[in-house]
């Protein structure tokens, strides 16, 4: 028997404001500089190792978000050809198909030359990427910027942020154990404050070093929705 | 000194009013006191645990001159319900002691100085004042303090939720599991611009206690960290909590694809019968809604079985459902309506629970996964 819950909290969609900069400030700073409205520069590059925070800055820009790993084909621009929207989004480029790469190319060019704009992401900077050479030299003509991951301190602060905004309080014995044995990217780590919470209501108990490692060994961590 | 001079009731109801809120251990001693002060012919008792206080006042009293004491709430109380019911009894001030007489009794009480007694400091800037009789937000509390939260991390759901909006109030209690929401129109009333409190789950449970089911005023005083409350001879005063209170609007669904309308009292009487044999841990009662029937079952560890029928009006959906059996009677419990009108959409999702031809009370109950 299990109870379900309420859905009290909306979870918090990414955005700008909630997003834990830790060294990348000025990456934050020229993210943001460049999505205002009057900023010209049609390209921004953003690379760093899964975790740093690249889907997120994606989804926080507010641009049309593509998931190359998810939609490797860009099929979704495949299906709209003529879709125009002011700024697109598309993570995880490296893992596109050559035809999802064509998509890619077209979509920049279009971007381009209608004064809109492109925002991209993947986990190697453009000269390392094995993508076709035209392809690679576009994504490597605009802004480029590196996130770093975030420090073990600044993960605590970030998770100890995530917790306050659901109300909780996390032990920091609990904080310790999540570093030492959870994943250590933030999205895995993000994901694990979000179950502890459900847990935790689920079982109207307080969270807890036992409680943390039921979760953490449990079936609980990716609920079925 | 003779500071009172009364009948045990003229000082046991004042002071069972106010010493319900006292916590038996404090690091504080002085909160387990009690503060009787006396002025004139008026006496006034207060207790408090620095988040609730909770003064009475009362005139007539007898007496030599003015003075003010704090002693032991709950002694003191344990004291006067002891003593035969007409008993007249006498409170002598002594030296750092106070004396009570009654009859051939006499009690010598350890005292603190009333100047040291804590007290709560009243916003001076009001946000708003509601008037409205006991017995509609008696009523109001009832219908939704069950479903609070008693010991969540989440501090704001140890609480229930006043919301003032134009000539409307209403109350909201969820911990998680279900989600109660009650509502009453103000009258005679200016609208007043929306503001939500968060009471403290125990300034709830003590108004529940104090309020009584009469058409006597009760006036709300509203600030922006306290909350005060008039009634009869009491005034109350609470800290609120601060926090954001869960939408409830987005919890309470707005579509339900099928929906039984059937007795209350039936309903509770089977609930209560099939809850004898739930699990004592999760007590899950299962139920199943076909053609004209509602089946409620239940299983225990141990192999032992329930089953209740009741004869329904239903042409919907079959529907299969787990639900924790006493969150169930809590709302059966504390409504009185004659019928309860139960809507679904699935096994997994919010069902609800409302009064037909009442939109004023609404209870959201998530199901369990049997």
């Amino acid at each position: 028997m299990r109870q379900l819950i309420l859905e009290l909290q909306p979870e918090t969609p990414p955005g700008l404001d909630n997003f834990v900069a830790g060294s990348n400030g000025e990456v934050l700073t020229g993210i943001a500089a460049w999505l205002e409205p009057g900023n010209r520069e049609p390209s921004l590059f953003l690379w760093g190792e899964s975790g740093a925070g690249k889907t997120h800055l994606l989804r926080a820009s507010g641009g049309l978000y593509c998931d190359g790993a998810a939609d490797p084909d860009l099929s979704f621009l495949g299906e709209n050809p003529e879709e125009t929207c002011p700024l697109h989004a598309i993570d995880n480029v490296e893992a596109l198909s050559p035809a999802g790469q064509i998509a890619l190319f077209n979509l920049f060019n279009r971007q381009r030359a209608t004064g809109k704009r492109l925002l991209t992401a993947a986990s190697r900077p453009p000269q390392q990427l094995v993508l076709r050479e035209d392809l690679r030299t576009r994504l490597g003509s605009g802004l480029i910027y590196r996130l770093q991951p975030l420090t073990d301190a600044e993960k605590i602060d970030a998770l100890m942020a995530q917790a306050t905004a659901r109300g909780l309080r996390l032990p920091q014995e609990a904080l310790d154990y999540l570093l030492l044995r959870a994943p250590r990217d933030m999205r895995s780590l993000s994901a694990l404050i979000a179950a502890l919470d459900r847990y935790s209501l689920e079982h109207k108990r307080a969270i807890t070093l036992p409680l943390l490692r039921e979760v953490l060994h449990g079936p609980d961590l990716n609920p079925t929705p | 000194m003779v500071l009172i001079k009364t009948q045990r009731d003229m000082l046991l109801s004042p002071l069972q009013s106010v010493s319900g809120i006292v916590e038996k251990k404090h690091t504080l001693p002085i909160l387990s006191n009690v503060l009787l002060e006396k002025k004139d012919d008026s006496l006034t008792l207060l207790a408090t645990d620095i988040e609730i206080q909770i003064t009475t006042t009362t005139t007539g009293t007898q007496g030599d001159g003015d003075g003010a004491v704090t002693v032991a709430a709950r002694k003191l109380q344990d004291i006067l319900r002891s003593l035969p019911d007409n008993a007249e009894v006498s409170l002598n001030l002594e030296e750092k002691r106070l004396l009570l007489k009654a009859g051939k009794s006499r009690f010598a009480l350890q005292t603190l100085p009333a100047q040291d007694f804590p007290r709560m400091v009243i916003a001076e800037t009001s946000q708003g004042k509601i008037t409205v009789t006991q017995k509609q937000f008696r009523q109001l509390l009832s219908k939704t303090q069950f479903a609070m939260a008693a010991q969540d991390v989440r501090y704001y759901l140890n609480g229930l939720l006043l919301l003032v909006d134009g000539n409307q109030l209403r109350a909201v209690a969820t911990d998680g599991h279900r989600l109660a929401y009650a509502s009453m129109e103000l009258e005679n009333q200016a609208d007043l611009p929306r503001q939500e409190l968060i009471l403290p789950r125990k300034t709830v449970l003590e108004l529940n206690r104090l309020l009584s089911d009469s058409d006597e005023a009760l006036t709300i005083q509203m600030a922006s960290n306290q909350i005060q409350f008039e009634f009869g001879s009491i005034h109350l005063v609470s800290k609120l909590i601060d926090g954001k209170f869960p939408d409830y609007e987005r919890v309470v669904p707005t579509s339900l694809k099928n929906s039984v309308t059937m007795n209350r009292s039936a309903l509770l009487q089977s609930m209560v019968r099939a809850a004898i044999l739930t699990n004592e841990k999760f007590r899950g009662v299962r139920l199943i809604l076909s053609t004209g029937s509602l089946k409620i079952m239940a299983a225990n560890a141990e192999q032992e079985e329930a089953q209740e029928e009741i004869e329904v009006d239903y042409s919907g959906d079959s529907i299969d459902v787990g639900f924790n059996v006493g969150y169930i009677l809590d709302v059966l419990n504390n409504t009185s309506s004659e019928m309860i009108e139960w809507g679904f959409n699935d096994a997994g999702s919010s069902s609800l629970l409302t009064i037909p031809g009442n939109d004023r009370f609404k209870y959201v109950v998530m199901p369990m996964r049997i």
